[in-house]
């Protein structure tokens, strides 16, 4: 009986343990709020009528008064970091076989990319996005602020999804204190088509965050500037 | 449980033994020894789907799609099979010790062991030469089927890293937080995410990385190799299967190394440059 005991509460200690564990990874996540693409009705598109939806977000190159930035979780501890952040969520939700219409205005400045691959428009419906209502299918490599890509693991068994558009960069000679976001952002809209549902992730291709080749901090962290792209 | 023990205080190995034959025969008729046997066989035909099992999880995302990666499966094979008759030796061992022994409450222990196996010449002759010869087996196996694998996957000569032969595909990949890309320079640079691969011709793959280490695994065409920031390094295949296949990274490289993954479209050769050309590869060098 004594044997049996002592097994039943090493037994429940370590479950207890594990949960303990969950729950403290759980909460300290720092994944945001969902947010949800707003439908917008049907439109005609050459295979006919379609659901559509639109997504709004922004770019901030650091949190201030104005936008408090990521704060769920463990992302309140970088509060006082300065990071570039997308906003209101990086958690994102829009419609299957939909006509998806996003709009990221982007406050933040930049430099070149990397790789001038992620200049470059893909994916979306006709292979361009809109910079402050001007048409474009890429940008100068040397002037890019961040990027918006979408992707996946083909394995998943779910529909093959790849969308990147590069967001411009804003020069930052208007920002001070009292105003600490430039005034003309950069405006970028893009329309794109959803399939069936499936769970992608996305991220910033743009190495806009700090440590080893600007790889570290908000790059790192979900809620800042990598998030999860649900199709439902 | 009578047969293990022996009654005697001091164990000693017996003088005036008889044959090694006539004393093999006497160990086969023992009541553990025979146990122990029939566990074993039992236990090796329940593993023995195993060598099967492995090989259809492997192409359940239909591979192989290389000679390379039947080569691999190969040795995975046989590997398995030769590997099955040990392991269930070991784990009939195991099983007797903890149920055929096992003694009720009560029992005393006994008080001391059989003769140590170490004065037994036979026994040890036997083991060690079996071990060495399926020891040797696998070596010897390992780098002969590590030499051809070499000699399939390194698609460009080693001195010059150029592609072995005048009709190679040269394919740069660059790695990067966390997504592939993939440049065809002898179709004016085109560049895409996911790889476009022609059936039944080399590839020669230059990799890199922008970044972080990451690792290009080609799954179902059995090549994998690390992308290194500031360095090229060099590997090759022929895709010998049409079908879709998968890229992964297989080198930990960040918040999203688990989703840095992407597909492998093998086409014919002629479907391919076809293409090519439509994603604005026209110009052939």
């Amino acid at each position: 009986m004594t044997r049996f005991l002592v097994a039943l509460v090493s037994v429940l200690i370590g479950a207890g343990v594990v949960a303990g564990v969950a729950v403290f990874a759980s909460t300290t996540s720092g994944e945001p709020p969902l947010l949800v693409a707003t439908p917008t009705g049907m439109v005609d598109t050459p295979d006919g009528p379609m659901n559509s939806a639109s997504l709004e977000l922004a770019v901030y190159p650091n949190n201030s008064d104005q936008i408090a930035g990521p704060m769920e979780g463990v992302n309140a501890l970088y509060a006082s970091q300065g990071w570039p952040f997308y906003w209101p969520s990086t958690t994102l939700q829009v419609p299957a076989n939909s006509l998806i219409t996003m709009t990221i205005t982007q406050y933040d400045s930049g430099g070149r990319v990397f790789n001038p691959y992620w200049a470059k428009v893909h994916g979306t419906a006709d292979g361009t996005m809109t910079v402050n209502g001007k048409t474009v299918s890429e940008w100068d490599v040397d002037k890019v602020g961040h990027t918006f890509t979408v992707h996946q693991y083909p394995e998943s068994g779910q529909p093959y999804f790849f969308l990147s558009v590069p967001l411009p960069a804003n020069g930052g000679n208007a920002v001070g204190n009292a105003n600490p976001y430039v005034t003309d952002p950069k405006v970028v809209t893009f329309t794109f088509r959803t399939g069936a549902a499936g769970t992608y992730v996305w991220n910033c291709e743009f190495p806009c965050g700090d440590l080893y080749q600007e790889f570290g901090g908000p790059m790192q962290q979900r809620g800042w500037m990598s998030g999860t792209f649900e199709v439902v | 449980m009578a047969d293990t023990m022996i009654p005697s205080e001091e164990p000693e190995a017996p003088s005036n033994r008889p044959p090694a034959m006539h004393r093999l025969r006497e160990w086969l008729q023992r009541r553990y020894v025979r146990h122990v046997l029939i566990i074993t066989v039992v236990i090796g035909f329940l593993l023995l789907p195993l060598c099967w099992l492995l090989l259809a999880a492997m192409n359940q995302s239909g591979g192989p799609a290389s000679s390379i990666m039947q080569d691999i499966q190969q040795t995975i094979f046989v590997f398995t099979l030769v590997s099955i008759p040990i392991t269930s030796f070991v784990f009939a061992v195991l099983v007797y010790s903890l149920f055929g022994w096992k003694g009720k409450s009560g029992d005393t222990p006994p008080n001391n062991d059989n003769p140590a196996i170490r004065t037994n010449a036979v026994a040890v002759i036997t083991w060690t030469a079996t071990s060495s010869l399926l020891a040797g087996f696998l070596v010897v196996w390992g780098l002969v089927e590590l030499a051809d694998i070499t000699a399939n996957s390194y698609g460009s000569t080693s001195a010059t890293g150029q592609p072995k032969t005048e009709d190679a595909l040269v394919v740069n990949v660059t790695g990067q937080q966390w997504v592939w890309t993939f440049q065809y320079p002898q179709y004016d640079k085109v560049t895409s995410d996911v790889l476009y691969l022609p059936k039944d011709r080399p590839v020669l793959f230059n990799v890199t990385s922008l970044d972080v280490v990451h690792n290009f695994w080609a799954v179902e065409l059995g090549i994998k190799i690390d992308a290194n920031p500031g360095a090229i390094t060099q590997t090759g295949v022929t895709p010998n299967k049409v079908g879709t296949f998968n890229v992964r990274c297989a080198e930990l490289c960040g918040l999203h190394h688990a989703y840095m993954e992407t597909k492998i479209e093998v086409m014919p050769d002629q479907t391919f440059n076809t293409f090519m050309r439509e994603s604005g590869g026209g110009k052939t060098s």
